[in-house]
């Protein structure tokens, strides 16, 4: 019985963000390089690690191309129970989350788009588009 | 306005074809063609030359320097380009270091290259130019440009058809000394440098890329998202800690660096761009790969054009580095106190 409620609990929070199964991607990003990738409606989002090389401010990136309206940015990164996000840029579609990460520490990166959000009336927008993704140290006072 | 005298440069010397007059009382020198510029730094027109990479790099070696295809280089940077996919678009013949290198980039839209260099034996690289400029004749070719020969007459063409001879004859598989790939990521914003020495025997080591930290085995430049501009910060990835001053243009490569700079500094980078594009100063062996792939581009701050001697974009890439090596070459070959015989 426990289980039961268990499992419906679990169901119905990932209907309150409305989204897909993440997809992991396998890939670590690495500070300073970018990695392609592409966002499809079968694969709803994607999953990325960062395993943070110095403690230190990060700006964890995701762009798309700005006259691409079938993907607008929209990045989380998650460390257990605490997650940070952000919608991109309407005009550069780039959007960027800032984290404080701890060196040694392993973070997931999910990328998704805004238009995989679920519509009023409970339908799908769909997401479907290239980006491009990457952690950039920050140097910060 | 530096370029253009280079070119002219280039032209005045290879179309010179005198040889050392001979002493009093000897028969003079046979004939012989000196070497243009086009000889030893043959680009094909677009499209390539009909010879793909598959056909001198063993896949089996391939996939042991870069992974299976497909394979994710670090950080989820791109794969190698599939050795299938690649087309010889360009030849660099180097008497100096005894070398002959490939250019191979894949068809279609991806801004790759993969560069493989074959070791020659001494006098070697001057018998494959000489026999290169022998093919073409009496022709003169001008200035560096994609190769007016293989314009006019095709791949298939009587001097296409000859120089892929020549290409298949000194490079097996077995002279293979070093592949280089080149890759774009970032939404065309970033580019990623690489590669593997290679033993005689086939034996693999990471490329070792000057100034950078001992275990580096990637090298990253990102141009920013700003269209026209120099953005990204960190331009360089890795940063390089052992750069002298005197090599460091970094701050060319950022905006927001630059526009902090002093005029002091921004000379001196400036200064660094100069050295590092020129070959007399710099190799392969003393400065890192992105340093030298963009010192025209944070000059001129034009197209990002990362390319030194292919195509990018379906254009013509030659950077004003290598004209300078390849009047080195042509200098070198054509030096009557140098040459054979």
């Amino acid at each position: 019985m426990a289980g039961l409620v268990f499992a419906w609990l679990a169901h119905a929070s990932v209907h309150q963000d409305g989204y897909d199964d993440p997809t992991d991607t396998h890939v670590t990003l690495v500070d300073g390089l970018w990695h392609d990738d592409t966002l499809t409606p079968e694969h709803g989002w994607n999953r990325y690690t960062y395993v943070a090389a110095s403690s230190g401010y990060v700006a964890v990136q995701m762009r798309g191309p700005r006259d691409e309206a079938t993907l607008w940015s929209y990045l989380r990164v998650v460390d257990g129970s605490h997650s940070w996000a952000a919608v991109g840029n309407r005009k550069t579609n780039v959007c960027e989350v800032i984290v404080h990460v701890v060196r040694g520490h392993r973070y997931e990166v999910i990328a998704t788009s805004q238009r995989s959000a679920t519509l009023p009336r409970g339908e799908r927008q769909t997401t479907e588009g290239a980006y491009t993704i990457g952690v950039v140290p920050l140097d910060l006072p | 306005m530096r370029m253009a005298w280079v070119l002219t440069v280039i032209t005045a010397c290879s179309s010179t074809t005198h040889d050392r007059p001979a002493p009093p009382g000897e028969p003079p020198a046979p004939h012989r063609i000196m070497v243009e510029a086009n000889d030893v730094a043959i680009l094909y027109p677009p499209g390539g030359a009909g010879i793909m990479a598959a056909e001198l790099v063993p896949r089996a070696l391939y996939e042991r320097a870069f992974g299976s295809e497909g394979a994710l280089q670090l950080g989820g940077t791109p794969a190698a380009p599939p050795l299938a996919a690649l087309h010889l678009v360009a030849i660099r013949i180097d008497p100096q270091r005894e070398q002959l290198r490939l250019v191979f980039q894949p068809a279609g839209e991806r801004d790759d290259a993969v560069h493989v260099f074959f070791a020659l034996d001494p006098g070697e690289a001057r018998a494959l130019a000489e026999s290169v400029a022998a093919l073409r004749g009496d022709a003169h070719l001008g200035p560096l440009a994609p190769h007016p020969l293989l314009v006019r007459d095709g791949v298939t063409g009587p001097f296409g058809r000859g120089l892929a001879a020549q290409i298949r004859r000194h490079a097996p598989a077995a002279r293979l000394a070093r592949i280089t790939v080149f890759t774009s990521s970032g939404l065309g914003t970033a580019w990623n440098f690489f590669g593997v020495d290679v033993a005689a025997g086939g034996a693999i080591t990471p490329m070792a890329i000057p100034t950078l930290p001992p275990d580096t085995r990637l090298e990253a430049f990102f141009a920013g998202f700003v269209d026209g501009e120099l953005t990204g910060d960190a331009p360089f990835t890795p940063e390089s800690t052992a750069l002298p001053a005197r090599d460091d243009l970094r701050i060319l490569a950022s905006r927001d660096r630059l526009a902090r700079a002093t005029p002091a500094a921004r000379d001196q980078a400036l200064a660094a761009a100069a050295r590092i594009e020129d070959p007399r100063v710099h190799t392969p062996e003393t400065i890192d790969c992105a340093s030298c792939h963009v010192a025209h581009l944070v000059q001129t701050r034009g197209a990002l054009d990362l390319h030194m001697f292919g195509y990018s974009h379906g254009r013509p890439s030659i950077q004003p580095r290598t004209i300078r090596e390849v009047a080195d070459s042509v200098a070198a070959l054509n030096d009557p106190d140098l040459r054979s015989h």
